[in-house]
């Protein structure tokens, strides 16, 4: 069985319209241990190549798609805000490597997993 | 037999991390005798001046009175006793290899964000994370002014004459070089909203331009960065005098925002992702430096290159900013055949103009990292070479350049224009020039309309890159491959694996050479985990020399060329000799 991997996605965050309250969830980098992730060679999560969301529920249901595909172990998503948050509290390469584990969102995790069970992660 | 002395650390000394960067706070002054002694590096050797380590407080400078370790006046003797030449950089923008970005702690309120909001950090070769603050904060401006104001007191009493640069540095992001003085933060927005609020009253007219473009802004966000740029370069400049050589623009491979996370996954950091960085940095006219990334990457055929490339000539030559200099002849340098000159003012997107012409694709298929891209705001002849083609752009000319470039044609030198964009007043300037000097015109219908002017050496060909753009790719290629073989540009093809990196470098031919117009060497590098093949083709006007610096490798005459072998991590390099037929 092929080693599967944890992708990584960062995303901001831009407002397009105030009045009309529009919005844009944007990918802005995705990766795994082995290198950044190209949209192209997964259409099957992002249709036509797609990084741009209007809500985040959206970029979480790509997330999930991710997840399900069978090609990732782990989905993380990263806003940059709490990015910039949570760099400030790096200080060396061993603690910017936890920085989506505490900072960002778990999108779902294998039930076989220990690292995805959420009494693991506490206990 | 058990080593009893302490072993030495070369590259992985934290003083001289890499190239020839000597950080002088990682060590006791009572070492500084013998790191600078023992220093393996290319000559000068720069000494980044450390803003926060000589003012931890507001308004207070030490310079050897507390800590020892800020004692510049001994540091320089100490070198001059075992001669060494230092020169001093004063940053002039955030630095990616120092906390805060060199900052003192007690200014560093806001982080600096990239155009996507990201926090500006980097990993540094100690695999601590340094993050960058802005510049645009006034108080920043306010306390650096002081800064400068109390060193270059210091370097007067002290009678300190060595040379100074201005640090400014850049990183790549995207393919793009971009400075690490851009900030997108809050504080940057609204400083430039203050700007706006400027101009509204003295320049309506800019604004009125903003209202009906909104892409202006980033015309007006460059000009709003410029002038606070400029009030950093001012203060630092006007305090140092006649020591003040002008600022050094340096390129932090891995240090990129996407390197933070590259740099955090082993798999994902390999030695062969830093080669095209570093040429990218050199092409560009950058000083290339590895101080960011760990010794462990550049143990290979990477560090061979570095070794290659960044030797003293290579420094000499950049810190007197012409790779020409008479007593560099003998000298390798990098090759560089053409160079496009972006010389405005305001916004330009050059990476797309050169697309659009199928100039950079033609570049990196036929003349693989020898050319160059220069932002040179002015034309100056002295600085140029009849030997280079340059390339300039319609839009970005006016009157007073296009007559520089026309002095340049009479002068022997080789102009290719794109007209595109060109204003209609200048196409009649340079068709009037024609005609009152009887130069006749040679027109050319192929994919885009080519007039030639020729004058002895001199030319002038222009071309337009919306005609080119309408052609497909492979059609533009083999449009510049015609004019290039029309123009006789002569280079030796390289057919190469995937995997293989090459560069050429060049010198003039000595007493011993004279056969020979000048001496070419050609450099391979194999940093992947494989066997890997090459070959130089062979072509008449080139003889082979020598073969050198053979590690893990291996190079054989054939009837069609040169083939070489490369084992993992293997790099060869190849002198021809270049002479008319």
């Amino acid at each position: 069985m092929s080693k599967k991997n944890t992708l990584y996605i960062i995303y901001n965050f831009k407002s397009l319209d105030a009045k009309e309250a529009r919005a844009a969830y944007n990918i802005i980098l995705m990766y795994t241990e082995d290198g950044e992730v190209s949209a192209k060679n997964y259409p099957d999560i992002f249709s036509e190549g797609v990084l741009s969301f209007s809500t985040k529920e959206e970029l979480l249901a790509v997330g999930k798609k991710a997840l399900g595909s069978k090609n990732f172990s782990h989905v993380y998503l990263l806003s940059t805000d709490d990015f910039n948050v949570g760099i400030e509290t790096c200080h060396d390469l061993s603690a910017f490597k936890e920085i989506f584990k505490r900072y960002g969102q778990l999108v779902a995790g294998d039930p076989e997993d220990p690292d995805s069970n959420i009494f693991s992660r506490f206990f | 037999m058990e080593q009893l002395t302490t072993p030495k650390l070369i590259e992985a000394d934290v003083v001289t991390p890499a190239e020839n960067w000597f950080l002088y706070w990682k060590t006791s002054p009572s070492l500084w005798e013998t790191k600078l002694r023992e220093y393996p590096g290319p000559n000068p050797i720069f000494v980044p001046i450390y803003w926060a380590l000589h003012s931890e407080y507001s308004d207070h400078y030490d310079f050897g009175q507390i800590k020892p370790e800020t004692d510049l006046f001994k540091l320089i003797q100490v070198a001059q006793q075992v001669g060494r030449e230092l020169v001093f950089l004063v940053q002039m923008s955030p630095v990616p290899f120092l906390i805060n970005g060199g900052i003192p702690s007690y200014l560093a309120r806001t982080i600096s964000l990239n155009k996507q909001g990201l926090a500006i950090s980097c990993l540094d070769n100690q695999q601590k994370i340094n993050r960058l603050y802005t510049f645009y904060d006034p108080r920043v401006f306010q306390s650096y002014r002081k800064f400068v104001w109390n060193l270059g007191q210091y370097f007067k009493e002290n009678k300190i004459e060595n040379k100074i640069y201005g640090l400014d540095s850049y990183r790549i992001e995207d393919d793009f070089i971009v400075s690490y003085f851009m900030d997108h933060s809050s504080v940057f927005e609204n400083g430039f909203a203050r700007y706006l609020q400027q101009l509204s009253e003295s320049e309506p007219e800019k604004i009125k331009q903003l209202e009906e473009n909104a892409l202006y802004s980033k015309t007006l966000k460059k000009d709003y960065s410029d002038l606070i740029g400029n009030l950093y370069h001012d203060a630092v400049s006007e305090v140092f005098g006649h020591k003040w050589n002008g600022v050094l623009k340096t390129c932090f491979i891995g240090g990129g925002s996407k390197d933070l996370f590259k740099r955090s996954q082993d798999n994902w950091e390999v030695e062969k992702s830093y080669f095209h960085p570093l040429m990218k940095a050199v092409v560009n006219g950058y000083y290339p430096t590895t101080l960011l990334l760990h010794h462990s990457i550049k143990n290979k055929s990477f560090g061979k290159l570095l070794k290659d490339l960044v030797s003293s000539a290579f420094v000499q030559a950049y810190l007197n900013n012409d790779y020409i200099e008479d007593e560099l002849n003998l000298s390798f340098q990098p090759m560089v055949f053409f160079e496009v000159v972006d010389n405005g003012e305001d916004f330009f997107n050059l990476s797309q103009k050169i697309e659009d012409s199928g100039l950079i694709q033609f570049f990196k298929s036929q003349f693989a990292w020898s050319y160059k891209i220069s932002r040179n705001k002015k034309i100056v002849i002295e600085e140029m070479s009849p030997q280079k083609m340059y390339f300039f752009f319609g839009e970005r000319l006016d009157l007073s350049k296009l007559n520089s470039l026309i002095k340049l044609f009479l002068n022997g030198y080789k102009i290719f224009i794109d007209i595109n964009g060109l204003d209609d007043k200048l196409r009649k300037r340079l068709d009037s020039f024609y005609t009152e000097n009887s130069i006749s015109i040679e027109k050319i219908n192929y994919i885009t309309n080519l007039d030639k002017a020729s004058l002895g050496e001199g030319l002038i060909l222009t071309y337009d890159s919306a005609k080119l753009k309408e052609s497909s790719p492979i059609k533009r290629i083999g449009f510049w491959e015609k004019i290039m073989k029309y123009l006789e540009v002569k280079n030796l093809q390289i057919e190469a694996d995937e995997d293989v990196e090459y560069f050429w470098k060049v010198r003039s031919s000595n007493t011993y050479e004279l056969n020979y117009e000048e001496i070419r060497r050609v450099s391979f590098y194999n940093p992947s985990s494989y066997k890997r093949k090459a070959r130089v083709v062979s072509a008449s006007n080139f003889a082979l020399i020598k073969s050198l610096d053979q590690v893990n490798a291996e190079a054989k005459s054939t009837p069609i060329g040169i083939d070489i072998n490369l084992l993992p991590g293997g790099s060869v390099s190849l002198d021809f000799g270049y002479y008319e037929a």
